[in-house]
């Protein structure tokens, strides 16, 4: 169960981190229209 | 064993095996059928089951002597098997297509299944709109499967029978050892795989059905977008790709789907274990974060100047997704396909020929010459300039980290370069073919780009009624792109060794 809970924790962590890049492209989109 | 068309037996035997195990996967859109009690598609799909366990129980007993080897075969079998079993489940696969009455020609329907395979998303399948569950469902399921591979998913199940299964599934371009023994590499691809199809079809499902789609139609869209966005596969089950769901939200979701599944599966298999900082340290997501934000931004500051796409949101959704979606390989589109040649311009194109051409991950289910190797690439030179600019005599190691610290040595930077301009040499075989039909330059680079990476965004070339020569080519341009050339190369030598010795013989 333990190990479960870890590697589903994996799963959230990496679906986070790619939102993170997706907002990396949000600034990119404000700086060139600021 | 005897000598005698030894070779043949061997690579019939596991051919004939992986085409056992792909004859099953025809069971599942024949319960789709039935569940809409469309029995003209499940007969169709019940025909394609008989031919292919037929045909695969021929060629097991043809080489059944293999048996007698317990799995242990040459490297050079191995690739051929990989790469022969690609041509033989594409024209098995195509027969459904065929039977459905939606494809002109038999290639038509070959192409549309190696577009599928190789996790490209081009189609020549006529009246998408108009197609049945179960053929739609097909369609999706073998871009699924293609994405983490055929072979890899029968070494899930008959790793005893394919002892030497490392050979076999490189042959996918997937060189990855993620645990010490094969069918625990394997079944970890398809475990990772199968966690984030319950994710996501879950979540697309909510977010479908909050679009207004009815239960069971919504759960089949949502499966569809997520099969095809996690494979990077571009299908949809419409013909307005993903603009059909004119939602923002939906559109996010499938992309944080394509993003992760251009991802190589080393570094899901990383962060599932706990090690969070491979993100942040693995060459590929470096390569991918770089590249990509380059590209938006050229193809943002082209598109905003040339007055196409005015406000933020516009911006992110038309120009930042189609980006995402070529440099991932995965080719949803949220623009008409003569959007890119009427409004895009030439730096937008040519961000998107790039973006599609570098791909996603090695060891992913993206195509293109990949993250990994554009890293050593560039590491590589970079380090060359400053040894000659230091006019260093010593011999300095230089490193770079995928799961782990490597040393980037000549032959690392070899191979990675060696894949890399036999892209190059296939794309500009594949633009000389096009524009010698009278194409225009950029738009025979972003169609053959797209074919040549994986990718599935069309800028409106591909249709059936192109040229049979430009199918073929783009076909074979799939085929090499996706298996990364080697194994296919192995095909070839067997070919041709084995038709040698046939002359001599006789």
């Amino acid at each position: 169960m333990k190990r479960v809970l870890i590697e589903l924790k994996g799963f959230m962590i990496e679906i986070l981190f790619t939102l993170g890049l997706m907002v990396l492209y949000v600034l990119v989109i404000w700086i060139l229209t600021l | 064993m005897n000598n005698q068309f030894k070779g043949l037996k061997i690579v019939l035997y596991y051919t004939g095996y992986i085409t056992l195990g792909f004859s099953i996967l025809n069971l599942l859109p024949v319960a789709v059928a039935l569940l809409y009690s469309d029995f003209s598609s499940a007969l169709d799909f019940i025909l394609t089951f008989s031919i292919s366990a037929i045909l695969a129980i021929s060629m097991m007993t043809y080489g059944s002597e293999t048996r007698t080897l317990k799995g242990s075969i040459n490297l050079r079998y191995g690739l051929t098997v990989a790469s022969l079993t690609w041509v033989v489940l594409t024209m098995l696969a195509a027969i459904p297509y065929m039977l459905s009455g939606h494809m002109i020609s038999y290639l038509d329907a070959c192409f549309d299944v190696m577009s599928g395979f190789t996790t490209t998303g081009v189609f020549l399948l006529q009246d998408l709109d108009h197609i049945s569950q179960a053929l739609n469902f097909w369609r999706h399921l073998l871009t699924f499967v293609g994405g983490q591979g055929m072979v890899v998913l029968a070494l899930s199940f008959f790793v005893k029978e394919m002892g030497s299964g490392y050979k076999f599934y490189v042959g996918e371009g997937k060189d990855i050892v993620l645990v010490p023994n094969v069918k625990g590499t394997t079944q970890w691809i398809w475990k990772i795989s199968m966690v984030y199809l319950a994710i996501g079809t879950l979540i697309l499902w909510i977010s479908a059905m909050g679009l207004g789609l009815s239960p069971l139609p919504a759960f089949f869209h949502a499966l569809y977008v997520f099969e095809a966005a996690w494979s990077t596969g571009g299908f949809a089950p419409n013909l307005q790709n993903i603009m059909y769901y004119h939602d923002f939200g939906f559109e996010l979701i499938g992309m944080v789907f394509f993003i992760i599944g251009s991802f190589n599966f080393g570094l899901h298999f990383a962060l599932i274990q706990g090690k969070k900082k491979e993100f942040f340290k693995n060459i590929e997501v470096i390569s991918f974060t770089i590249t990509s934000l380059l590209g938006t931004a050229l193809a943002v500051f082209a598109l905003k100047n040339a007055g196409v796409y005015s406000d933020g949101i516009a911006l992110y959704r038309r120009v930042v997704y189609n980006v995402l979606s070529a440099h991932t390989t995965t080719g949803f589109g949220s623009i008409y396909a003569r959007q890119f040649a009427l409004e895009w311009g030439g730096l937008g194109i040519t961000v998107m020929v790039i973006a599609m051409l570098i791909g996603g991950s090695a060891c992913s289910t993206a195509g293109g010459i990949k993250g990994l190797r554009v890293g050593i690439i560039f590491k590589g030179i970079v380090s060359d300039i400053k040894k000659l600019v230091s006019g260093e005599n010593s011999v300095k190691v230089v490193k770079y980290h995928h799961i782990k610290d490597l040393i980037l040595d000549d032959a690392v930077f070899r191979s990675s370069a060696a894949v890399a301009i036999l892209y190059l040499v296939m794309f500009a075989g594949g633009v000389i073919i096009t524009t010698a039909y009278g194409y225009p330059l950029a738009e025979s680079a972003f169609e053959v780009a797209s074919v040549s990476g994986n990718v599935g965004l069309s800028i409106g070339i591909i249709s059936a009624q192109m040229p049979t020569l430009m199918k073929w080519y783009y076909m074979m341009a799939m085929y090499l792109g996706r298996l990364e050339f080697i194994s296919v190369l192995a095909l070839i030598g067997l070919m041709f060794k084995g038709a040698k010795q046939w002359l001599r013989r006789y």
